[in-house]
């Protein structure tokens, strides 16, 4: 079968935080770039209902889960802007002291890259007529435990309150990258391929210089003089490992960290309609030294559903209260490290990630300081989501969910965060690609998501990946308009 | 599948006319490698023979014809192929019993071929699969079974599950069609232990579907406390397959106050 050829300066794999900044920026160049995407490009009317957005755009149909106790969910997305596109849209930049430890570019030469992320992708605290009845009754409890609650940082442009940020807005307000790097891309005359799931990296000579996969019409090639992995911290590993490329450290796949959360919700006296506004639209960092981030977040009744204890009349009470719901999230910078897979099985990658002791106890903590802040705000009961004690009340039920052992497994966990899995560094030894983001063992291959980030950031990681990898897609760029001179 | 289909029918050909010099063969190395294992009598001295090869030829040409048909349209006739690996699977337990339990060498040669091309068959056959080889109607009754006890009509709001049954299982259909073949084939299994819960719980000899709607309502709720945190998972999944679905209806996203969405 002959495959369909392409050929380009630079091709990068993925659309998502890291792959659309890169691309953008090897455009900017000036570099002939081929943007490839395994999902479809969708418009914000594609997903007008939170089941099309979903149903469509999540990798795995939603259903990505660690190996290990408890299970851990991960949502990904599948489509042009990868994760961005399902994202809570929410903008950190990454502790400073992480910046530093990581021993790369310093705080200083990654300021001005985070700023001009920020000003692309429109990130301003959200307006507070935005964040909906969930701040005001997230306000009040922290109020009354003298706890400082702050709107948190959104990529969004005329944000029209539907409080579908995890489902594809649907007015296209949230600033992904389909709606920002991937167009301004494609303007500058980068090519965009989407259903082309690439399979393997060509290497000649010791050299990447190529990718080939699958697409509708069969195989195809693209022969490229760079080749820029960024299909996120699970895939990009796991594709990595399949081919026994560039993993001399045997670094690939491990470190994995995963930023687990959980949720809390609470029925209150009042009107809350939590989903009209943004629904992560606020946070309390008050035990950032204890690794503890609380994080606003709200979810259409399907979802919430499965945070709800009972069944029947008991489930549909809760369910008819449902304009009197609060969300909030609970996360720890975890100290647990995990492992991707290639997957024997066709499959694109297995995640193990067995928390540890020390971060259960820490999730317990967080939510339970997410239960006491809805206590003081008049909540009349908190789903916990903990086995032990799922349901607290009062103070003697929230001391109950202090006091009383936790397992692992007694905990109902998410994760939207994972990193760690190509660490970058600048040995050889210990990590999988240098600072600018090549690969140490396989020159022209770069990986440009965030794999590369090497440690559990404790806040959400978009800024910091799109920041590192539109400052190594500019360094690339600018290598491969030198060679084109010469 | 079309190597299949040529192979099988050719082996069948060739069992019903010269089944006898493969068997010599085999008794042959059998003799002079493994004196101590028994012979496989030829059919020649077994008069009944004859009718256990018709019964061969018989399932040769069957699976011949299976092969050909998953062959000519995979999608059509995808569960063809259950047929294949059904054949396959029972000769090769077969073989494998009889010859631990008799000793001819000629049971374990039919093991060594059937089993790889079980193996090599599903291996094939798996990627290509879709919902539809995996989700059959028991499991949409039991999705229904437990959607109706998760959402009873009536109560603080009037729809129920049973009002939208056909809407929500092909919402769910196109959910599981986003799944790989290993997660269907998982939740087919989830889906089973949920309608033995009832024996597995309360040692009532009968299926979740089968039982009233406040005893699956119990049943569902005493899994959901279950001390081991596979059950409490099979239920969040469950609840996820049961309220997605439910609430892209208006009547129910209306009946809670949540956003009324276009386009139903």
């Amino acid at each position: 079968m002959k495959a369909n050829t392409y050929r380009c300066e630079a091709v990068v794999i993925g659309t998502g935080a890291g792959g659309a900044v890169a691309g953008d920026a090897l455009a900017a160049s000036g570099v002939d770039t081929i943007l490839v995407e395994e999902g479809r490009a969708y418009q914000p009317s594609d997903h007008a209902r939170v089941f099309d957005g979903f149903a469509d755009m999540y990798f795995a149909g939603g259903m990505t889960t660690s190996i290990g106790l408890p299970p851990i969910s991960l949502p990904l997305g599948s489509a042009v802007g990868g994760t961005t596109i399902i994202n809570s849209s929410t903008c950190f930049r990454p502790p400073r002291e992480k910046v530093t430890v990581w021993g790369g570019p310093s705080w200083d030469e990654m300021t001005p890259y985070f700023a001009e992320i920020e000003q692309r992708v429109n990130a301003h605290p959200a307006p507070i007529d935005l964040l909906g009845g969930n701040w005001t009754v997230l306000k009040r409890g922290c109020d009354a435990l003298g706890i400082e609650l702050k709107p948190l940082v959104h990529n969004i442009r005329d944000c029209a309150k539907r409080g579908r940020c995890a489902f594809g807005c649907p007015e296209g307000a949230k600033q992904s990258t389909d709606r920002t790097f991937v167009p301004n891309a494609v303007r500058n005359g980068t090519r965009l391929l989407t259903s082309h799931s690439a399979d393997s990296v060509i290497v000649e000579g010791g050299r990447a210089v190529g990718i080939a996969g699958w697409c509708q019409t069969g195989r195809f090639e693209i022969r490229a003089d760079a080749v820029v992995l960024a299909m996120g911290a699970l895939r990009t590993p796991a594709f990595l490992l399949r081919q026994k490329l560039a993993n001399s450290s045997r670094r690939i796949g491990r470190g994995l960290r995963l930023h687990p959360a959980g949720r809390i919700v609470a029925e209150m006296s009042e009107i809350v309609d939590g989903h009209q506004g943004i629904p992560q639209g606020a946070y309390v960092d008050h035990w950032a030294d204890r690794g503890v981030m609380l994080e606003g977040v709200f979810l259409p009744p399907g979802m919430m559903s499965v945070s709800l204890l009972g069944f029947g009349a008991e489930l549909k009470d809760t369910l008819a209260a449902y304009r009197r719901l609060s969300a909030f999230g609970a996360m720890v910078r975890d100290t647990t490290t995990g492992r991707v897979f290639a997957s024997p099985w066709g499959g694109p990658f297995i995640v193990y990630y067995q928390i540890a002791r020390a971060d259960a106890l820490s999730l317990r903590f967080a939510v339970a300081r997410a239960a006491e802040i809805y206590l003081a705000a008049g909540a009349k009961r908190v789903f916990t989501g903990i086995h032990t004690v799922p349901i607290v009340t009062d103070k003697n039920s929230l001391k109950q969910l202090e006091d009383t052992p936790v397992a692992t497994h007694d905990l109902e966990l998410m994760a939207f965060h994972p990193v760690g899995t190509c660490a970058m560094g600048d040995n050889s030894r210990t990590s999988v690609v240098n600072f600018s983001l090549e690969t140490h063992d396989v020159p022209g291959l770069h990986v440009m998501d965030a794999s590369v980030i090497p440690d559990s950031l404790g806040v959400n990681p978009q800024i910091t990946i799109m920041s590192l990898a539109l400052r190594a897609g500019r360094l690339l760029g600018e290598r491969l308009r030198r060679k084109r001179l010469e | 599948m079309l190597v299949s289909a040529w192979m099988y029918a050719l082996t069948g050909v060739f069992i019903l006319f010269g089944g006898g010099l493969i068997i010599s063969i085999l008794n042959a190395v059998s003799a002079a490698v493994f004196p101590s294992l028994p012979l496989y009598p030829l059919p020649e001295n077994a008069p009944e023979g004859k009718f256990w090869l018709a019964l061969a030829s018989t399932m040769l040409a069957l699976i011949a014809y299976a092969s050909r048909a998953a062959y000519l349209d995979l999608r059509r006739n995808g569960r063809f192929v259950w047929i294949l690996l059904l054949a396959k699977l029972c000769s090769s337990s077969l073989f494998l019993a009889f010859f631990f339990l008799e000793g001819p060498l000629v049971y374990f040669a039919a093991f060594c071929t059937d089993i790889p091309l079980l193996v090599f068959t599903f291996a094939l056959w798996l990627p290509v699969t879709t919902v539809d080889d995996w989700i059959g109607c028991t499991d949409e009754d039991i999705i229904a079974a437990i959607g109706e006890a998760t959402f009873p009509r009536g109560g603080a709001f009037e729809v129920g599950y049973s009002d939208v049954r056909e809407e929500c299982l092909e919402d769910v259909r196109r959910m599981f069609a986003g799944y790989s073949p290993w997660v269907l084939i998982g939740i087919k299994a989830m889906l089973r232990l949920f309608d033995w819960s009832p024996l597995l719980l309360l040692f009532a000899p009968r299926t979740l579907r089968n039982l009233r709607l406040a005893d699956r309502q119990k049943v569902l709720q005493k899994l959901e406390q279950h001390w081991f945190f596979g059950f409490r998972m099979m239920v969040m999944a469950a609840k996820m397959f049961i309220a997605m679905p439910f609430f892209n209806r208006n009547a129910a996203a209306e009946s809670v106050g949540a956003f009324i969405e276009p386009d139903e």
